[in-house]
């Protein structure tokens, strides 16, 4: 990487960053229990009543955190699920893998999570073979004869298939209880219900060291943006790097959603941002996208739980309100380009 | 195949679809001989109690499900014949999520609306939302491939579905979810079946009448102008069909995918590549599949009721996903 590049780089991970940390203060001081800034100043430093602690470090923050990592993580999945099929257009909530993953977690919620102590510890694995069960199912589906994938075609799979997995996940959870059953609705929405600090303790490990392996991919995934063939020649194993792509696309998305629920168009957005800012090298853009990603599904929560106190709207409907007509965009340019 | 052929195979859909309305009348928490309700229809007795449970819950329902599945099928016929795209539906293209759209609304700023005026605001919901998904295929330069295009209508469906739920959410109209979520025919009632099943009547009347012109746009837009059709009329009145057909559905029961999907490749597996044929016969199957699908969510978990567009994405996600399959390049 040249200097000028590390520099540039290095000033978008700092100006982004500060986004991150405005958006943090701004979603401390908002909610249905009004804190000020300087009480929160207070509060963080161990200066603050009962209450404000209360507020801030059994409520808000634990959330703020979820909602941080998540957002990084179903980020990063789209950057590699948009690399592995080598369409921009590929998002991890369209193409199927969060519907699998709510599949993988009902069962949890239904059988398992009173099973035993810290039995949330599960939840990601659970979520995780959801997901794979739907990837594998996807590329399986997607394939033609000649054993290539039309890109498009996958996106259409992988929207049938998301219908699919949501039916079943409906349907087994109206079997089992309607506690279950509004759960389901509710996270089907995008709805962040992990909120203690046990969830913060599982998606964070999760994300943070999936991202690291994600981020060892880049160099390859970039001889991949060059041609399949090229990457060849380069001595890497292009079915190796995709598969891992994919496979650490799935453990990302699935453990982020788990948490966070169903967040459409976010594997979308988050890295499309990232290389109108910094171009297509990986290097730079899973770190960008990643920040994006926290910032998006933070603010879309916050919004949705501050501005609409009484009945708080899940963050997936900002989240999609911005990423639907987005997709659509994109969609019509590609086409244009053929 | 020759008319005769055709003929009887109406026929036949015609009894099935009869025979279908009769077991659903018939079968539910409380099984009702075919005597009894016979004797409920047609000389009905305010005291008896099974008259009343037939008269009051299960006519409007299995009456219900029959033209919703009606309205949805010929919908999905003629969607299909004007996009020439055999993955077309109004559920999947989210011409329906335009009608729940303004539904929503509707129950989230009136909630004591009357159900035309209901009707009349899901038909404005439907036309905005084809107008918004058929201008797609417009600003695109370049012709959108069927795939694309479908693509770019489940992602309509999808935002307008956020929407819709936000707004539910908001003005806590979540009571009955599985009326936004999926759809279902449990909630009809008298006041809104003569309205309705006028509008389809007439409707799916006038598309018999189209289908001429229907199987020959279906072939290609030079052929059919060659053959001195008036395609912009053809495509005018046709999507002014679809629109009434899918509003008329949605404000009864809500947005049910596949059906207009399934019943047309169904219908041509009949009588063939005739819209004069496919049509009425998509009529006849698709309000047997609703009425059968209406009938099972009812029974098999019984008291429990699941919701009905669940149950008809179990059959309509293999089936759009071998259509799919078969469906050649971008």
């Amino acid at each position: 990487m040249a200097p000028k590049r590390r520099n540039s780089l290095l000033l978008y991970i700092l100006v982004t960053l500060l986004l991150v940390f405005l958006t943090f203060l701004f979603s401390i001081n908002l909610g249905s229990y009004h804190l000020s800034l300087l009480e929160v100043a207070n509060t963080l430093v161990g200066h603050g009543s009962d209450n404000s602690i209360l507020v801030l470090f059994e409520y808000r923050l634990p959330r703020i955190l979820i909602a941080l990592v998540g957002g990084a993580g179903i980020a990063v999945a789209g950057s590699l699920l948009q690399s592995y099929t080598g369409n921009h257009l590929a998002d991890t909530g369209l193409l199927g893998l969060h519907a699998g993953a709510s599949f993988g977690l009902i069962i949890f919620m239904s059988f398992f999570s009173q099973s035993f102590l810290y039995a949330e510890m599960l939840i990601p694995f659970f979520a995780f073979i959801g997901g794979i069960l739907a990837a594998i199912l996807i590329v399986y589906l997607a394939k033609s004869k000649n054993r290539t994938i039309n890109t498009n075609k996958l996106i259409l799979i992988g929207i049938a298939v998301s219908a699919l997995f949501n039916a079943i996940t409906l349907f087994l959870s109206l079997r089992l209880s309607d506690e279950t059953y509004s759960f389901a609705a509710s996270w089907l929405l995008g709805n962040i219900w992990a909120r203690d600090w046990i969830h913060v303790s599982i998606i964070l490990p999760w994300v943070a060291i999936f991202s690291l392996l994600a981020y060892r991919l880049a160099h390859p995934l970039n001889l991949l943006q060059v041609g399949d063939e090229f990457a060849q020649t380069t001595g890497i194993s292009v079915k190796y790097i995709k598969n891992n792509a994919l496979l650490l696309a799935v453990l990302l998305s699935s453990g982020s959603v788990a948490m966070v629920g169903n967040i459409s168009f976010l594997g979308l957005l988050a890295p499309h941002l990232a290389r109108q800012l910094v171009g297509s090298d990986y290097r730079l853009t899973l770190p960008l996208s990643a920040i994006l990603g926290s910032i998006i599904l933070l603010l879309s929560d916050t919004i949705g739980r501050s501005l609409f106190e009484a009945n708080p709207i899940p963050a997936g409907i900002f989240v999609a309100f911005i990423g639907g007509p987005y997709f659509i965009f994109l969609l019509l340019k590609n086409n244009r380009s053929v | 195949m020759t008319t005769w052929h055709k003929w009887r195979t109406i026929i036949l859909l015609f009894l099935g679809s009869l025979a279908s309305i009769i077991l659903a009348i018939s079968l539910g928490a409380k099984d009702i001989s075919f005597m009894t309700m016979w004797t409920s229809i047609f000389h009905f007795d305010a005291n008896n109690n099974l008259h009343q449970i037939i008269y009051e819950i299960r006519l409007p329902r299995v009456l219900g499900a029959a033209f919703v599945g009606m309205a949805f099928a010929v919908a999905g016929s003629i969607i299909q014949a004007v996009t020439r795209n055999s993955l077309a539906d109004i559920g999947i293209l989210g011409i329906n999520g335009g009608a729940v759209l303004f539904v929503t609304i509707c129950f989230a700023f009136y909630p004591a609306i009357s159900y035309g005026w209901l009707t009349f605001f899901s038909f404005v919901g439907a036309t905005l939302s084809t107008i918004l998904v058929f201008s797609i295929g417009l600003v695109a330069r370049g012709n959108l491939s069927p795939l694309t295009f479908t693509i770019a209508g489940a992602v309509i469906a999808a935002f307008l579905h956020a929407i819709s739920s936000g707004i539910a959410i908001f003005f806590d109209l979540n009571r009955d979810l599985a009326f936004w979520y999926a759809g279902g025919v449990a909630g009809v009632t008298w006041g809104q079946l003569p309205i309705f099943i006028t509008i389809v009547i007439i409707a799916v009347f006038v598309a018999i009448l189209l289908g001429k012109q229907l199987t020959i746009i279906g072939a290609g837009q030079e052929m059919a102008s060659s053959l001195g059709i008036n395609i912009r009329f053809l495509l005018f009145s046709s999507m002014g069909l679809v629109v009434l057909l899918g509003g008329a559905g949605v404000a009864v029961a809500g947005s049910i995918s596949f059906v207009g999907l399934i019943i047309p490749h169904v219908a041509r597996k009949f009588v063939g590549h005739d819209y004069r044929w496919i049509i009425p016969a998509s009529a006849l199957l698709g309000s047997t599949l609703v009425v059968m699908a209406d009938l099972l969510a009812r029974i098999i978990f019984a008291p429990k009721e699941l919701a009905l567009g669940i149950l008809i994405a179990f059959i309509g996600v293999p089936f759009f996903l071998i259509v799919a399959k078969k469906m050649e390049g971008i």
